[in-house]
């Protein structure tokens, strides 16, 4: 019995001290990664790129405690995150739907979950995340303004291992392992909210008190599913199969018992469900035919798909049985079938050449129907009824090559041409896409870089509002819609001047051209049919620089991000002109700081300030007929109150004996409580003096989220 | 449990309160002038209406007085009026003619803008027809176009009326008025309501834009046509005015409301045995004449309509949640537009209804 305390004990104190020295060599590991990080950054001709690791990606606050990868990328310079709180990415004077998300190399159009409060990538899986803001390399291509290239994590080839996280409103599980040790891996997310959970007993706790007369239902739900199985038949020799599935679904019901006069019973009714999500599998074959030559083929399937239907009706019981009623659905898809195929060759230490081709074929749908019944005068039912609808098929082939070149005295070159055809219907437009990046390692610690790159989108989100709704659809460039292009200039110096120190100066210069905006009035949703009417073609363009320094040494890490810049927009049948874009943040500034200050204890903060959104007020007035009418100089022409916000938080970490963790991650979002502008409005004092009106809606959100890794 | 609830209906309270944000808005403060320079082919003028814009927050000013110059094809044109009155011009013009307008007064920026002049369109049918749907009767006219309009290309419609109705006296009363053409006749017809049907906005031929006074004049692109034809309804303004005339009858038993009243001047003395009555207010008959005036737009004036009625309607565009398009102008150093519009030859449309008598409205 002693004998075997003894053993426990030693073992015990075996794996304690493993755990010791597992550490002190993750710890080594990670200033391993970031000096290689930064090593790889300044040797390569790359402008625009920040890369980030699963580790970074999950760090720092997790906004109801869950930790989203938008919102990281909306802390970085040249970005701009339109709506708070919402999924908006506008990329060096974008869109917001100018930005290619590739999830495992396979493109996703629709990111977010209920209506942009998180992204539809779940740190848990993935291993590391590309985020281009220019100089893109030939390989990319089909949007204009970014490129977020999502990768997950290939499963544990050894171990069985995996965590269960509970946040504010969702709940995480992660299990990966092998199949085959050595050979075959999986690696499992999964993702949901349980928010409906709560709110199902309480409504019919509700209902049950109403009694018959009135019931009442809803509730809202989202969940993701990751899955990746990798298979190596050697090395070098690797298979993927990838798939994700993301769903929400929202639905409200009332339903109302009522009688009249005479004891006629009726009801009136209303009921609201929406459901929208993605889709997306992949199967992949990576092999190294030699040291020199190396390739990725990739088949793949994805698809975004949403439908909303809502139906009322109200039982007029002063005219006994007659009914309103109203019906509406719509239903939206694109589907995509892809193949592609990279190609990396290295024939000597001057050149490295990647090359490939790849091929979509898209289906776009979007239809509506509508049904309305009302009593008419003579006592009949008028019924209207409508529907219309809009697809297309479209194919995108497009070829590339680039080659990245040493040459003397420390200059590289990266050259590179990008070439793709997009047909519908009859229509067939060809765009080539010139890409040069060109860099000059000045000494050990300084380089030089500049890049060009040209840049086209075959595919336009028809929405009416600036918001990310379930009824926005895609559709492709057809006759009368010409594909979006952008040309982008963007150059900078790199500076490390100490292992753990890097300053960046990047500037840029970005046109782009057939830009579309909505201008339609008074509706959430476009007319379908000849849905390019209800847009006007327009141009845009972006400049301005960034500055990021940041000092990590492992356990302290420091980051000032700022960004000084222009974004306009000249669309003339809005305005003879140039004017300011509603995302046109002269200033944004970024402090983010981490300190791993005691064994188990991180703390972190985000400061966050830019100058505010814009918004369209009238800033004259003239007297028609004794009527004051108003008029507006510009669009865009005031600016709504600065924005700034605290984010603070801190990690705590147990590991168990049995090699078990607990982290706790508490983070306090807007820990000042600053209530920053959403919209305004143009008020008038007593003296008759204006002044603007803006409101907040987003208070202090604390959250706590805890994770339990096995 | 009830302490609870007052505790959270006070965060609320304070929550909701805490929301509102009011800011100084940075503006330039500085007063322009508001220019609507219309172009019209059809009635040969130039007219130049300035207006001194006052900033937001500050008082307006007596109007001052403005100079302009006017330009066709580069040369000098002289212009009447001025001073706080609108500047005139009485020109022919023809299509392709590049017009220029400056305006200036004392202490304010130079307003400039430009236009070019449309083809006059050319309306080469009218026809009509009574169509019956449900319980509505409407009358439905199609109007045909020498040219099918184009992509790009910009159009309107205006329709006067011109009501006569006859009384029983014999004296004649004439109304004028305007009405919009009528998208469709049921709810079946209109499907799913799309407002851009509907854009509408005041407009004095050849003179101002965007008054107060019902002029309604209706936007046309060439999605509202088929191939060169432009079809609509001539409905709901008959319907009123039937309406009204009913309304106003005499409330004694006439039997005109039962029919059989034979037509003709009664003098006063109705068949049939009624009481006497003011033949004054006995409408025996009633002629509508509609005045169809199809209009080019030229894109400047098609936007600034356009942004008009976006301005006056489009809420969800006003807070700040759809891209703000109410804003167009083409002045440049000041506000409003430069635009030129050219009438066809009206068309005109008769229709006479007796209003006693069988089949009889009334």
């Amino acid at each position: 019995m002693k004998k075997e305390f003894l053993l426990s004990a030693a073992l015990l104190l075996l794996c304690s001290l493993a755990s010791g020295q597992i550490k002190t060599l993750q710890d080594s590991l990670d200033a391993a990664r970031i000096t290689a990080v930064r090593e790889k950054m300044k040797n390569t001709t790359q402008t625009g790129l920040m890369r980030l690791d699963a580790k970074e990606l999950k760090s720092g606050v997790a906004v109801f405690g869950t930790p989203d990868v938008i919102k990281k990328l909306q802390l970085l310079p040249g970005v701009a995150a339109g709506n708070e709180l919402m999924s908006g990415l506008y990329v060096h004077g974008g869109d917001g739907n100018d930005n290619l998300f590739l999830l495992d190399g396979i493109p996703l159009y629709n990111i977010s979950h209920f209506g942009g409060l998180f992204s539809s990538f779940n740190t848990d899986v993935i291993d590391n995340l590309d985020f281009y803001k220019s100089g893109f390399p030939a390989r990319y291509g089909s949007r204009l303004s970014s490129v977020v290239d999502v990768e997950t994590r290939e499963g544990d080839m050894q171990r069985y291992h995996g965590s269960f996280s509970l946040g504010l409103i969702d709940g995480r599980l992660q299990f990966e392992g092998p199949i085959v040790k050595g050979k075959t891996s999986f690696n499992l997310g999964l993702r949901r909210s349980w928010m409906d959970l709560v709110t199902t007993p309480a409504i019919w706790y509700a209902n049950r008190r109403n009694g018959d007369d009135q019931t009442v239902g809803g509730g809202y739900s989202m969940s993701d599913i990751n899955a990746r199985l990798t298979h190596r038949f050697a090395p070098g020799n690797t298979l993927n199969v990838c798939f994700y599935t993301g769903s929400d679904y929202l639905r409200a019901s009332q339903e109302e018992k009522q009688y009249d006069q005479e004891g006629h019973r009726g009801e009136n009714l209303m009921k609201i469900g929406v459901k929208w999500g993605s889709l997306t599998s992949s199967v992949s074959h990576q092999y190294e035919l030699s040291k020199k030559l190396r390739m990725k083929n990739v088949l793949y399937y994805s698809q975004s798909t949403s439908n909303t239907a809502y139906e009322f009706r109200f039982w007029s019981w002063n005219e006994g049985e007659q009914i309103t009623s109203m019906e509406d659905a719509n239903k939206a898809y694109v589907r995509e079938v892809g193949l592609k195929s990279d190609w990396e060759w290295t024939p000597n230490a001057y050149h490295r050449v990647r090359y490939g081709l790849s091929a979509q074929y898209h289906w776009y749908h979007s239809g509506r129907s509508f049904i309305s019944s009302s009593p008419g005068a003579d006592g009949t039912a008028s019924t209207l009824e409508d529907s219309e609808s809009m697809g297309y098929r479209s194919l995108e082939p497009a070829i590339y090559a680039e080659d990245e070149i040493f040459l003397r005295y420390n200059f590289t070159v990266n050259l590179g041409l990008r070439y793709a055809l997009f047909k519908t219907g009859s229509k067939l437009y060809h765009s080539p896409e010139p890409r040069v990046a060109f860099k000059w390692l000045i000494n050990n610690s300084l380089s030089a870089k500049l890049s060009y790159t040209r840049m086209s989108q075959f595919a336009h989100l028809v929405a009416a509002m600036y918001m990310d709704l379930p009824s926005n659809s895609w559709m492709p460039s057809t006759d009368s819609a010409r594909p979006m292009t952008s040309d982008q200039v963007a150059g900078g110096l790199y500076f490390t001047p100490h292992k753990y120190w890097k300053i960046n100066l990047e500037g840029w210069y970005k046109t782009m051209n057939h830009l579309l905006v909505y201008n339609g009035s008074n509706t959430f949703t476009p007319p379908l049919t000849e849905w390019e009417k209800s847009f006007t073609e327009g141009k845009g363009k972006s400049y301005g620089m960034e500055l990021e320094a940041t000092f990590d040494n492992g356990k302290l890490s420091l980051s000032a991000y700022y960004t000084l810049s222009w974004t306009l927009r000249n669309f003339e049948a809005i305005y003879g002109g140039w004017f300011p874009d509603r995302n046109d943040n002269r200033h944004k500034i970024n402090l983010v700081a981490s300190w791993h200050f005691a064994k188990n204890w991180n703390v972190f903060a985000n400061w966050n300030y830019h100058s505010g959104n814009h918004i369209t007020f009238p800033t004259h007035f003239i007297e028609v007929d004794g009527k004051k009418r108003y008029l507006y100089d510009a669009p865009y022409n005031t600016s709504l109150p600065d924005y700034h916000r605290l984010d603070v938080g801190l990690d705590w970490c147990k590991t168990f004996r049995n090699g078990h963790s607990l982290d706790v991650n508490l983070s306090v979002y807007n820990a000042y409580n600053h209530l920053n502008a959403s919209m305004a409005f143009l008020e008038t004092r007593e003296d008759g003096s204006f002044y603007g009106m803006a409101y907040g809606l987003i208070p202090i959100i604390p959250t706590i989220t805890v994770t339990y890794k096995f | 449990m009830k302490r609870f609830l007052h505790i959270i209906s006070l965060g609320c309270l304070l929550a909701m309160s805490a929301c509102e944000i009011p800011f100084e808005i940075e503006q330039e403060g500085q007063p322009k002038i508001y220019v609507q320079a219309i172009a019209d082919q059809g009635v040969g003028v130039i007219s130049i209406k300035p207006r001194y814009a006052t900033p937001i927050g500050q008082e307006p000013l007596e109007d001052v007085d403005y100079e302009a110059t006017l330009e066709i094809n580069g040369e000098n044109v002289p212009l009447t009026g001025g001073g706080p009155n609108p500047f005139l011009c009485r020109h022919t013009l023809s299509e392709g003619d590049e017009i220029s307008v400056k305006v200036w007064a004392d202490g304010l920026p130079a307003a400039e803008g430009r236009t070019t002049m449309v083809p006059t369109p050319v309306i080469t049918d009218m026809t009509w027809e009574e169509v019956q749907a449900d319980t509505i009767l409407a009358t439905r006219v199609h109007l045909t176009l020498q040219h099918a309009p184009q992509e790009g290309e910009h159009y309107a419609i205006q329709i006067m009326v011109r009501t006569s109705i006859t009384y029983l006296d014999g004296n004649t009363v004439e109304y004028l008025s305007y009405t919009v053409p009528g998208y469709a006749l049921t709810a079946a017809e209109s499907g799913v309501l799309n407002l851009e049907d509907f854009l509408q906005v005041n407009y004095s031929h050849g003179s101002s834009l965007g008054g107060e006074e019902y002029q309604p004049l209706t936007l046309l692109e060439m999605k509202h046509f088929k191939g060169n034809e432009y079809s609509f309804y001539l409905n709901s303004y008959d319907q009123y005015l039937l309406e009204a005339l009913r309304e106003n009858m005499p409330e004694e038993d006439t039997g005109i409301a039962g029919g059989g009243i034979a037509s003709g001047n009664t003098g006063g003395q109705l068949p049939g045995g009624g009481v006497p009555i003011d033949p004054s207010r006995i409408p025996i008959g009633m002629k509508t004449t509609y005045f169809f005036y199809m209009y080019r737009l030229s894109s400047e004036f098609y936007y600034y309509a356009k942004a008009l009625y976006q301005s006056n309607f489009d809420f969800l565009s006003n807070m700040g949640l759809t891209p703000a398009n109410f804003t167009y102008s083409n002045v440049r150093g000041g506000l409003g537009f430069v635009g030129a519009a050219s009438c066809a030859a009206p068309q005109e449309l008769v229709i006479e209804e007796p209003l006693i008598g069988e089949n009889a409205y009334l």
